[in-house]
């Protein structure tokens, strides 16, 4: 060590070690930079390479994009529901895994069931939920998105990433999302809404409807609840 | 004018008189229902964790057969069966029929009565009015908050109740304007029956209170408990009690007709909707929005 510093520094300096000194403080000070230096920049570029794949800044871009959106044409989604809809299912539903999320809801039937009654089931439970979304976001008015901080571990398989809708007034409303990897992105399954996780609430009620009526009961009712809703809106 | 015939002036109503009728009776009522209540809550309970058990053992048979069966690369869909890891919502429902019926009647009540009264006040009262009147109510319902955060050992979240109702009473005229939540102070629901919770108290069966909707035996008992103590049954004269009493029910369910309101058909089962939406909310109020996972 002492030899390199005598390379590195003049003869005529009064830093240049002599034999016996103890390395100067100024090229311990600078190799202190150095390190904080490489370590900056390795942060930054690991940071850089986990950009694309953060589940907190994945939500928090969709929903502030979504939000940006809702805002710039509110009154134009407001008077045509079918626009709405469309809207809906345009940007939010590529992000939401419907098979999955359905197959929770439905719970231990969805194996007994056939292909097709699952696609079925997937369909109309989709576009309920697309009336179910569609309808919370005509009372969106001044709201913000605040992200939590994080707490899992973003190189996990399923993770929860939690936010809150914050108004003007009142309690700022919980709003957490389960999510799984999807190669470089992220899938939402679950979605919870003040504390209430949505795959939940449908689990009994599509339980119930299974014992009472079997699969093709629920594909029934879910069509007959869409239909009526079809109906009511346009 | 002196005191005395002022007082002669104020007829009591019909319903202070009911209440005068009542009262010799109502604390000591009030705690023997508590005493019952949070009785069968810890038997149910006690009773409750070997079915709960059991569910959750059929459970993983289930997810062991699934894979044995299907062999290969069924693993992933195995894990779909398996329910999502929040905690068990209590399955159990050992009331579910007497329920309901409380519920339907709830029901009927709410279309025949409350709701077209809801919509009413909804589309006669301006935004702003309407913002103020629950705004009012919230400011007081800060006070509630504020107890039971002391209670819960919680004292800066207590202190955070204890500014907003300074600043909305007084800034805020009377807590019309919300003046806190738009600084940062939010506003957070705490009551009686989140405070058992906290200290330990198991919810017992779910509950379908009539006039009163969803609530667990725990939280039932908390309600009970509480009344004669909530800020707005402190008013007088009780004529503004009642009307406000009944104001802060056509606001509330005029804020909740607003924020769905297509909401109806999207239940396939209303009754199990509600409840399983309560007691989900109900935990993640008890864990401040946080329940374990």
């Amino acid at each position: 060590m002492l030899n390199v510093t005598q390379h590195l520094i003049h003869r005529h300096s009064p830093w240049f070690p002599k034999t016996g000194h103890r390395l100067p403080w100024l090229l311990i000070a600078r190799s202190w930079q150095v390190s904080l230096l490489a370590i900056l920049v390795l942060s930054l570029l690991s940071l850089q390479a986990a950009a694309q794949t953060r589940p907190d800044e994945f939500v928090g871009r969709i929903s502030n994009e979504i939000l940006e959106k809702v805002r710039q044409q509110r009154q134009e989604l407001l008077n045509n529901p079918q626009k709405l809809n469309d809207f809906v299912s345009q940007l939010v539903m590529p992000h939401v895994d419907f098979e999955r999320m359905t197959a929770l809801a439905v719970g231990r039937s969805w194996r007994s069931a056939t292909p097709e009654q699952q696609q079925k089931i997937s369909l109309e439970f989709r576009n309920l939920l697309t009336r179910t979304y569609a309808g919370a976001m005509q009372s969106l008015r001044d709201q913000k998105i605040r992200l939590k901080p994080f707490r899992g571990d973003a190189a996990d398989a399923e993770v929860v990433v939690r936010s809150e809708i914050v108004g003007s007034r009142g309690d700022p409303i919980g709003l957490d999302y389960r999510l799984f990897r999807q190669g470089e992105s992220w899938k939402i399954y679950d979605i919870n809404i003040a504390g209430v996780w949505l795959v939940e609430t449908y689990r009994n009620q599509f339980a119930a409807e299974i014992n009472a009526r079997g699969l093709d009961g629920l594909i029934a009712t879910l069509a007959d609840r869409n239909r009526a809703l079809e109906a009511r809106k346009l | 004018m002196n005191k005395s015939s002022c007082i002669a002036k104020l007829k009591p109503s019909p319903l202070d008189r009911l209440r005068a009728l009542l009262k010799p009776l109502c604390m000591r009522m009030r705690l023997l229902v508590f005493v019952f209540c949070s009785s069968v809550a810890w038997h149910v309970s006690a009773s409750a964790q070997p079915v709960q058990d059991a569910l959750e053992k059929s459970q993983n048979m289930l997810i062991e057969v699934a894979v044995n069966n299907a062999g290969p690369g069924s693993l992933e869909k195995a894990a779909w069966i398996r329910p999502a890891e929040s905690a068990a919502v209590l399955a159990s429902d050992p009331l579910e029929s007497i329920n309901r019926a409380v519920f339907g009647f709830n029901d009927q009540l709410d279309r025949r009565f409350v709701k077209p009264i809801a919509s009413a006040y909804l589309n006669t009262v301006p935004r702003p009015l309407r913002e103020g009147f629950g705004n009012m109510l919230l400011n007081l319902d800060d006070l509630v908050s504020l107890v039971n955060q002391l209670l819960q050992g919680k004292p800066s979240k207590a202190a955070v109740s204890l500014a907003r109702f300074i600043v909305n009473s007084s800034i805020g005229i009377v807590g019309f304007f919300d003046v806190a939540t738009e600084s940062g102070l939010y506003h957070e629901t705490e009551d009686l029956g989140q405070t058992f919770a906290v200290w330990g108290m198991p919810s017992g069966p779910y509950l379908v209170l009539p006039l009163l909707g969803p609530s667990t035996v725990r939280d039932a008992s908390a309600r009970v408990l509480f009344q004669p103590f909530s800020p707005i049954r402190q008013i007088n004269p009780s004529q503004t009690r009642y009307v406000l009493i009944a104001g802060s029910v056509v606001s509330g369910r005029a804020e909740l007709l607003e924020a769905s309101q297509s909401s109806g058909l999207l239940m396939i089962d209303r009754y199990l909707f509600a409840r399983d939406a309560f007691l989900q909310r109900r935990r993640s109020l008890i864990f401040d929005g946080d329940p374990p996972e």
